[in-house]
């Protein structure tokens, strides 16, 4: 059982440089990682991820180190997850970007959802990031909906 | 075991500034330092002619440094143009050039080097180069301290820039608490302390965090992918 929305804000806006920030930031160069910790906030136009861990994983281009031409293949997040949009706000344990496949997935016991004022609680929300197509599944349980009185009167 | 006689005839007499004469026959006896630091334990007594000019030089300027000449001024040997090779702990070699050297002849270990450009060896295939005003090596630790800001630029694309740091060679560690600027192929990041620990291969920037990165390198890891 899943829910369809969109979510504009994840479209990977290409115009738009990333700031990250964090308490402290490790750069593992062999293993291709740097790993963000302590009140890690990332932010991409008025889109704005938090969590309390993220790893980005990178990839020199082509020859390995020396050509420099460092690609950002994937983005995992844990730690009390927070994804907000211009619109929507979402919340789990742990995420991950895939910046190649252009997709981000969001688990976790409970994945909420809200979307003005209504609240959407399953256990994985998947955006595609270049539709900006979002599906949040229930994982057996129904997706529970809670649709505010007030919302439904203006629809 | 013979010492391998060294060339001193310059080949031919192309045109060239007399310092870079200078400096070329000071690379060349560097290698003849490393060379006599192996030959010498065997070697027989005897040096060769050409070299016997620069060995009384080398024998109180500290092992591992070539000069191009020195002089005494105020107390203290000034080397000029040195250059300090050595190898770090996996036996890479390292090698610090620098304008002048200046060394307290009552402590020999300490070196007051100006205008430093050091190759240092980071990890397998990356190198830093590391450019500084000025810098305090200890010999005998291989150490180095830098009290004024200086970059690093590494074969990988990197380029930090710091106000301040005490580098160690040997173990390819590097630390300072001031802010810390570093430019990466895929961005650029701020921090207000930095240490660069086993041998260059992390680096840990800690206080107040800042990174930017370029939309650029998000879209090359996209095209690449889809193209395979």
């Amino acid at each position: 059982q899943e829910t369809a929305t969109r979510m504009p804000g994840l479209a990977i806006a290409n115009d738009q440089p990333i700031q990250i920030e964090s308490d402290k930031l490790e750069i593992k160069e062999a293993e291709k990682r740097a790993i963000f910790t302590g009140n890690v906030k990332v932010q991409q136009g008025d889109t704005t991820l938090q969590s309390g861990l993220m790893v980005v994983h990178y990839k020199n281009g082509g020859d390995g180190m020396t050509s420099g031409g460092g690609d950002i293949e994937s983005i995992d997040v844990s730690k009390k997850v927070l994804l907000r949009t211009a619109t929507q706000t979402a919340s789990a344990d742990k995420g991950t970007f895939n910046m190649v496949r252009e997709t981000a997935v969001l688990e976790g016991e409970k994945v909420v959802l809200t979307q003005g004022d209504n609240i959407f609680i399953g256990c994985r929300l998947t955006v595609n990031m270049g539709s900006s197509e979002a599906k949040l599944e229930s994982c057996g349980g129904r997706v529970r909906i809670q649709l505010d009185p007030k919302s439904r009167q203006s629809q | 075991m013979s010492i391998a006689a060294t060339d001193h005839s310059l080949a031919g007499d192309r045109l060239e500034s007399r310092s870079d004469r200078e400096y070329r026959r000071a690379l060349q006896h560097s290698r003849t330092v490393r060379r006599l630091k192996i030959a010498l334990p065997v070697a027989s007594a005897v040096l060769i002619l050409g070299f016997v000019a620069v060995s009384w030089v080398s024998s109180i300027v500290p092992e591992g440094v070539v000069v191009a000449s020195t002089s005494i001024e105020d107390g203290k040997l000034v080397m000029h143009r040195p250059i300090l090779t050595g190898e770090n702990g996996n036996n890479q070699n390292y090698e610090l050039k620098a304008d002048r050297a200046l060394q307290d002849l009552t402590s020999p270990n300490l070196i007051e080097l100006e205008n430093i450009s050091a190759d240092v060896p980071v990890s397998e295939g990356v190198t830093a180069k590391l450019e500084a005003e000025s810098g305090l090596f200890d010999r005998e630790g291989e150490t180095m301290t830098f009290d004024k800001p200086f970059t690093v630029t590494t074969s990988s694309g990197m380029k930090a820039s710091l106000q301040d740091a005490s580098i160690d060679i040997k173990g390819g560690a590097m630390s300072t608490d001031k802010p810390v600027n570093i430019k990466l192929p895929e961005g650029v990041v701020d921090a207000q302390s930095m240490r660069m620990a086993d041998k260059g291969n992390t680096i840990v920037l800690e206080k107040r965090v800042r990174m930017t990165i370029d939309p650029k390198a998000v879209e090359d890891s996209k095209t690449t992918q889809t193209a395979n």
